[in-house]
């Protein structure tokens, strides 16, 4: 059942030239000029380093390399102009290389991104608990990138290279100049490539140089070419992009349905290979594609695609619209009983609107909708909505327990003795100081935000990025300064399931029961439950979220909702035009939980914090339907992504597959989006060994079905040992 | 009869049940069941009260159900937890004051209108797969104006409804059901000839329900529970390919034995069977001698 474990093997790292290339980048950058004119030279430089070695025999592109230690990028390899000193310490230099990297390093020092950005911060600063947010405790992180841009590829498709950079030359700029130099760089690297491929790359490649694609192969081609040198690690709607020359293709005879189907799979390869477990997202279905019936045929081979490689890449993410063709939800279905968990649902009818309304955008922009990374929402090719923060609901309720100041780093437990802890004579006094507090970490979130943008736009233009986004080239301007039709920011929000349970078990422990008073919830927290385990197992059986009790779930929408308000209402003001929570899933609950202590929905100092929508890992009792009822309940109009988990077993999708009516009944109750994981047998004998985590896990006994948790050992033994068919 | 009650003895309610009937079904367990079989999946829903349940791993030896105990069936020496159930009168008392859950009532009365809410909100996934509601047990229609009143109500917002029974009920109560219920599952359990010493029980109830039901031209499925070398008996097997072929029997489902019920009995200081579940090669070899017999209706 667990998906095949295809090993794909990483770009070949070109350490051993990393040097002379820095030296050669620093130089242009030493050059001189205005921003777009240093940008061009520094780029053109880089471009041949973004890629691996040609083979020249491949159908696409080579692969991406490693990203070198310097470099400027959006994102891989870092953020803006950046110097990656891990990846220089990594290496064995001699005395003479070292203290030419040393030179380096002196004179990048003033010019990176990153310093740019911080410098930006003035007193938000001290709001943030340092950089490292996997280091130590903290409620609130600023993040350096620029995340989410993905290129306009069905425009540079239909024009062509030399489309774009005709569009780009009339612009007469600075700015267009610049663009044009690194088109420029890009016809070398092409003209390169076409020297030491074979046919039909070399074709295909000289042919990329002198018009638009005119095939399948062409376009992929292209579109990895962009992605890759325009530092993009998603792919946007492939199927509406490629779709249609897919179509044309199978039309003419140029390909068969197999060789259709060789080229998607090695376009996957190429994205599996680049191996940003974080990104890679492709896109398929939805309303708003031009051609459905092409983007159809074109998604079909993409499911298909995921299915032979059987990788964590791509992200492969379905839109489901209404009127869609019902073979991708079945043939989706069909990859999520194997195991794939792939690909990632999207529910449409409800998104659309919902992010028209939380971007403030019509309902025909809101269409173009792209969960991007882990699950963000951007607008494909017209916006930008980078997470550039990080916000910890449990440590914010910690630090306003525990009455510690913004931007605190210290634990309860390491309190000195004589610490002064605050009185709150009811919930809705515990409440407002912690939305109080809130309030006060997005204030410095959005400064962050912002000065993620301006740092880097003070010194760069993003100039490829923005040739490929809507409407820097019709408004003759960079992205980041004025060019992107929506500038927005997003900001990660962690814990706040943990949080919303914990205000929950306060107030029923605390101010309706009477079991203890603060202070001494504080103590057994402080403690980590040692010696309070009575108390914890009362906190542990006040309903928590995620089975569909009205109480609990209730708890998440008001947090939820505040966090959200809130975060939207600092947009205006920061020059954004929208700023947007998004409650995403990556591995950022576990490293902020390891750095927070134990909370009052029982939970243990030092553990996983709730991940993303989902309910803390062993307080989802009531079953999948009562799951997606909580997880389908609270608002989506006013945040920019919020993901759920699903772990079913595989007899969800036998016989008249169940999943789908389970699926109809959360797509109807408001269910935004979902992960499929179905079991395997290693996660059943981790269930036995951990039940705690598994508290969810339904198998099938008999004639009956049964949470395997609840199973006494030798039942569990014996279904374990089944074998799977 | 008049269906007025409204307020009936729940053992639990589970969402989303993939096989208690068609499509994805909520299953309403009724506390209560006049039924001892050998095999039970369900024990703690045979006491017509509600049934105290201990799961001694969750207990934290706090001693406060020793405390609130006012019959003296909790005691704790030392670390030893005891229950004697004999003592319980189930007023719930332990169980208020138990911080961590070990210690549960099965059987708390819900009303008819807390049970359609709950219908309510799982309503397009059961339309979906053709689901609907279950009421189950325990025995459902020892409980019967509840349960009727469930299904009329199901029925009247167009869900569909299943009567999972043991069939050793009144006659009153099957024929109050039948035009409420869409679909049964008539429990076949064993022999004529075994049918008391399994399941404490004759089978003249049952045998008069089903064929109470089939002069109605009710919808019916057999659920046939089968122990190896229990109840699975050639005589067993002729029975339930003869009642097979009546019309109103549209499928028959074979459940083979799992001990899943022994957990739940110690848990409720009851004894039952507790053997090695049946096998794939028993599953098989039941279908085969029901095949042998011209048995059609066999369900996957």
């Amino acid at each position: 059942m667990a998906p095949t474990a295809v090993r794909i093997p990483p770009a070949t790292a070109a350490s051993d030239t990393w040097l002379g290339f820095a030296e050669a980048f620093t130089a242009a950058h030493a050059a001189g000029g205005s921003i777009a004119e240093r940008e061009a030279r520094c780029v053109a430089a880089q471009l041949p380093h973004l890629f691996a070695g040609l083979d020249p025999d491949d159908c696409l592109p080579p692969p991406a390399a490693v990203a070198p230690p310097l470099g400027f990028s959006p994102e891989p390899g870092g953020y803006g102009w950046y110097w990656n000193q891990a990846e220089w310490d990594g290496c064995d230099w001699t005395g003479e290389e070292a203290a030419r990297i040393a030179e380096l390093a002196a004179y990048w020092r003033p010019h990176l991104s990153r310093g740019r950005a911080e410098a930006r911060f003035g007193a938000a600063d001290a709001a943030f608990a340092g950089r490292d947010f996997t280091g130590h405790p903290g409620a609130a992180f600023p993040l350096f990138r620029i995340a989410g841009l993905t290129p306009d590829y069905a425009r540079v498709c239909a024009e062509g290279l030399p489309g774009l950079r005709a569009r780009v030359e009339a612009l007469g700029s600075d700015f267009g100049a610049g663009v044009v130099q690194v088109l420029a760089g890009l016809d070398a690297v092409l003209a390169a490539w076409v020297a030491q491929a074979h046919a039909p790359l070399a074709a295909d490649l000289q042919a990329l140089r002198c018009g638009p694609p005119q095939s399948l192969r062409q376009a992929l081609q292209l579109g990895w070419l962009l992605a890759v040198a325009s530092g993009s690690l998603n792919h946007g709607r492939i199927d509406d992009w490629a779709g249609p020359y897919l179509q044309a293709d199978l039309a003419a005879g140029r390909l068969d349905h197999d060789q259709a189907q060789a080229l998607v799979d090695a376009f996957w390869f190429r994205i599996a290979q680049r191996g940003n477990i974080w990104n890679g997202r492709v896109i398929i279905g939805g309303i708003g594609r031009r051609d459905p019936a092409a983007a159809d045929a074109f998604a079909l081979l993409a499911l298909e695609a995921s299915d032979r490689l059987g990788e964590i890449l791509p992200q492969l993410s379905l839109r489901l619209a209404p009127e869609q063709d019902g073979a991708l939800c079945d043939r989706a279905l069909e990859l999520l009983a194997k195991g794939r968990t792939y690909p990632i649902l999207y529910n449409d009818s409800v998104n659309v609107p919902a992010v028209a309304v939380a971007m403030a955008i019509s309902v025909d922009e809101a269409v173009h909708y792209l969960p991007y990374g882990c699950g963000e929402y951007t607008i494909h090719h017209a916006g930008v909505d980078t997470p550039n923060g990080i916000l910890n609901h449990l440590r914010i309720m910690e630090e306003v327990l525990f009455g510690l100041p913004c931007g605190s780093t210290t634990l309860p437990a390491h309190l000195p003795a004589e610490h002064r802890v605050p009185h709150f004579s009811d919930i809705d006094a515990l409440i407002a100081a912690y939305e109080d507090r809130v309030c006060a970490y997005l204030d410095a979130l959005v400064v962050g935000q912002v000065a993620s943008y301006d740092g880097l736009a003070q010194d760069a233009c993003l100039l490829l990025p923005s040739a490929l986004s809507d409407d820097c080239l019709a408004r003759n301007k960079a992205l980041l300064a004025g060019g992107i039709r929506h500038r927005g920011g997003t900001m990660e929000s962690y814990g706040l399931v943990n949080a919303a349970d914990s205000l929950h078990a306060i107030e029923q422990l605390v101010f309706i029961d009477g079991h203890c008073d603060l202070d001494q919830l504080r103590v057994a927290l402080r403690d980590d439950w040692r010696g309070a385990e009575v108390l914890r197992a009362r906190a542990r059986l006040v309903p928590a979220f995620g089975n569909d009790d009205a109480q609990a779930d209730a708890w998440y929408r008001r947090l939820h909702d505040q966090v959200c308000v809130a975060c939207q209402a600092r947009a205006a003001s920061a020059g954004l035009d929208h700023y947007l929570v998004v409650c995403i899933n990556n591995s950022a609950n576990t490293h902020l939980g390891m750095q927070t202590g134990a909370s009052a929905d029982g939970r243990h100092a030092r553990t996983a914090l709730a991940n993303a929508v989902n309910p803390q890992p062993g307080r989802g009792r009531a079953g999948a339907m009562a799951m997606l009822r909580s997880c389908a309940a609270p608002r989506c109009d006013h945040h920019a992504g919020a993901v759920q988990n699903l772990s079913l077993s595989a007899s969800w999708f036998c016989g008249e597959q169940p999943v789908r009516a389970l699926l109809a009944g959360y797509w109807a109750a408001g269910g935004s989006q979902v992960m499929i994981t179905v079991t395997a047998p290693g996660e059943l004998k981790a269930a036995m060994e951990r039940p705690g985590e598994y508290q969810h896990l339904m198998v099938r006994v008999g004639g009956f079905s049964a949470r395997f948790v609840d199973l006494d050992r030798p039942c569990q033994q014996e279904i374990c040992d089944r074998a799977l068919h | 009869m008049p269906c007025t009650e409204t307020t009936g003895l729940v053992s639990a309610v589970h969402r989303a049940a993939l096989h208690d009937g068609p499509g994805l079904r909520t299953t309403v367990f009724m506390q209560g069941c006049p039924l001892r079989c050998a095999w039970c999946h369900n024990p703690e829903t045979w006491s017509m009260w509600p049934q105290l349940r201990f799961k001694g791993a969750d207990c934290l030896a706090c001693g406060a159900c020793v405390t609130a105990c006012a019959t003296g069936c909790q005691s704790l020496t030392g670390n030893e937890r005891v229950v004697d159930f004999a003592r319980c009168d189930a007023t719930g008392a332990c169980v208020d004051v138990c911080p961590s859950g070990a210690l549960s009532l099965s059987g708390n009365d819900m009303t008819v209108a807390e049970v359609t809410e709950l219908l309510e909100r799982d309503r397009v996934s059961m339309q979906h797969s053709g689901g609907g509601v279950t009421v189950s047990g325990g025995e459902p229609l020892a409980q019967p104006a509840f349960s009727c009143e469930v299904f009329t109500r199901a029925q009247a917002v167009g869900i569909h409804t299943c009567c999972d029974t043991s069939g050793h009920v009144a006659a009153g109560a099957i024929a109050a059901a039948v035009p409420v219920v869409d679909l049964w599952l008539l429990d076949w359990k064993a022999s004529a000839s075994q049918h008391q010493e399994l399941t404490g029980v004759d089978r003249r109830r049952v045998e008069r329900s089903f064929e109470l039901l089939c002069s109605a031209g009710a919808a019916v499925w057999l659920r046939c529970p089968l122990v190896p070398g229990l109840n699975d008996s050639a005589e067993h097997f002729d029975d339930i390919a003869v009642r097979a072929r009546e019309p109103s029997v549209q499928r028959v489902c074979l459940m083979p034995y799992h001990r899943h019920g022994s957990a739940k009995a110690v848990e409720t200081g009851l004894s039952i069977l507790d053997r090695p579940s049946a096998t794939a090669e028993d599953a098989a070899r039941w279908r085969d001698e029901l095949l042998a017999r011209g048995c059609g209706k066999l369900a996957a």
